[in-house]
């Protein structure tokens, strides 16, 4: 469905991917891992589309179409949904006019739509006219997974969702994207937190210096606590099994 | 008497003051280029609604053809020339500068350096009595028109799904176009729109300031000081921004001509000592 193949990109003339090579079935959910400055955050912006860092040689292609060098404008309407690091919530638009504006022509029978993101987050309907910018940490981080939402994606492409929030809301976060995966979205999503990844992913591609170290699936990655130590360095993850969401 | 007088004049300026720093502001804060030729823009409209309004008697006429003439030139300097260096903050101010310059020497070569006057229409030229004040007509029909174009400004961007776009690209413009907005494209409307605009305002303020060499500079300044003081961006802010100034120059001329510059530029530059991003501006 969606593959890198040998993508390398810079920051100028810091190379900052090498030879990046992976790819995300329909259905997957894939975790990419990595310490901080690794390269999670460069793949995710070059996948997009993003202007920097610049893709130099590889390709991605998605569905069979080329998306290298596409403006990400043309990315995210061939079905990507993006949830960038720092959420990047439009601060002068209320909840429901970030929803809005989002919107697009959907791809499948039972479209994303502003209610149905409210059912997904119930906090957001309570905010809905609330400005952007007013909004707590995961309140925001909930709106940039219903402003991807929105956009219809066949994909939802996530940068540390859980970065910078309360831990009942990264609990709260991270169930929805579980559920988004059970329902069959596909995921793509970059975490410096292994207990957290393995909560919504079931195939982890770690990176080092901007390059693929590991492509693994969850269960050989949680076994290898070496190879954890090495590329994570951490200990051993949480093996429980992912939260189930609370009945509303 | 004479001090309602200045208001008047002052607040009637601000009208003009508005009306060419509206799409000026709301154009930067999308591209985050200060576009250096709007004033250049506002002086061929002046001289192209002179040319129009002579030649057919019709000062809707001139307003209109300046109006799509501007947004033509806007378009293709925005496709041909901006667009080349947009993200190069340095090259942009450069080329908006020159480009400035350029069509002002322009305007000199084919309209000469005489002063101009476009002539107001019957129905709203002449005086009339305002709370035992006479005052043109024809200024507080600008002045009118400003307000009506800042509630339709203020409608577009808070009321409409376009104005939410320009909302949030002007709060990010990178991540709507992540969403899948093709901002480029929403960036050329919005110059378009601009210089259609400035350049309708051309003909506005050629039959209120009068038509001159050099008309672009002045105008250029003032508004550059209205969306500075009012904040990057802001519609409200330019609104407020272009009141402070018109009252400014309106009672520095009467009462203190000889410091009319530092009456102007003093308070800006202690708005921005305590405000760096102006009144409404917001950071980004």
């Amino acid at each position: 469905m969606l593959t890198l193949n040998s993508v390398c990109a810079s920051y100028g003339t810091a190379e900052t991917l090498q030879d990046v090579t992976f790819s995300v079935a329909e259905g997957e959910s894939v975790a990419l891992l990595g310490r901080n400055g690794m390269g999670k955050t460069s793949t995710l912006r070059v996948l997009m589309g993003m202007r920097s860092p610049a893709l130099v040689s590889g390709e991605i292609t998605f569905d069979g179409a080329t998306l290298s060098r596409r403006p990400a404008y043309e990315v995210a309407r061939r079905g990507l949904g993006y949830v960038p690091q720092g959420r990047r919530i439009f601060g002068s638009l209320t909840v429901l006019e970030n929803l809005r504006i989002a919107e697009r022509a959907a791809r499948e029978s039972r479209p994303w739509t502003v209610e149905r993101v409210y059912e997904l987050f119930p906090h957001l309907r309570r905010r809905r006219g609330v400005l952007g910018g007013r909004l707590s940490g995961g309140e925001q981080q909930m709106l940039a997974i219903g402003r991807a939402l929105m956009t219809n994606p066949a994909v939802l492409v996530l940068d540390e969702p859980s970065e910078g929030l309360a831990p009942a809301m990264v609990g709260e976060v991270m169930a929805a994207v579980a559920e988004l995966h059970r329902e069959g979205l596909t995921v793509l999503i970059a975490e410096q937190n292994l207990a957290l990844a393995a909560e919504v992913a079931a195939r982890f591609v770690v990176l080092e210096n901007g390059a693929v170290a590991a492509d693994t699936d969850r269960e050989s990655f949680l076994d290898d606590s070496a190879l954890q130590a090495r590329l994570l360095g951490v200990g051993p993850a949480d093996r429980s099994p992912p939260p189930q969401r609370t009945p509303r | 008497m004479q001090i309602g007088q200045t208001i008047l004049n002052g607040l009637t300026y601000s009208g003009l003051l508005f009306l060419v720093s509206s799409g000026f502001t709301v154009m930067f804060g999308l591209m985050r280029v200060l576009n250096l030729a709007h004033g250049a823009f506002y002086l061929w409209g002046s001289y192209l609604g002179l040319v129009v309004v002579g030649a057919t008697g019709s000062f809707l006429a001139g307003i209109l053809v300046a109006a799509v003439a501007i947004a033509v030139l806007g378009l293709a300097t925005e496709v041909a020339l901006f667009r080349r260096v947009r993200g190069n903050p340095v090259a942009e101010v450069l080329l908006t500068l020159g480009l400035g310059f350029v069509l002002g020497d322009l305007a000199l070569a084919f309209f000469g350096g005489n002063p101009e006057q476009i002539a107001v229409p019957d129905l709203i030229g002449g005086s009339l009595d305002l709370f035992g004040i006479t005052f043109p007509r024809y200024r507080l029909v600008l002045l009118a028109v400003a307000v009506v174009l800042f509630v339709a400004l203020r409608f577009t961007l808070v009321g409409t799904r376009l104005g939410a776009l320009i909302r949030a690209g002007v709060d990010d413009a990178e991540m709507l176009e992540g969403l899948g907005t093709n901002i480029n494209r929403l960036a050329t409307g919005v110059f378009v729109v601009s210089a259609a605009l400035v350049g309708a305002t051309g003909v506005l303020g050629g039959a209120f300031l009068g038509v001159h060499p050099g008309g672009d500079i002045e105008i250029l300044v003032l508004a550059v000081v209205v969306v500075i003081i009012g904040g990057l961006g802001s519609l409200d802010g330019a609104a407020i921004g272009s009141v402070l100034i018109g009252l400014l120059v309106s009672v520095g001329s009467v009462f203190a001509p000889e410091f009319l510059y530092f009456i102007i530029y003093a308070p800006v530059i202690l708005l921005l000592f305590f405000r760096p991003r102006g009144l409404l501006g917001v950071a980004n």
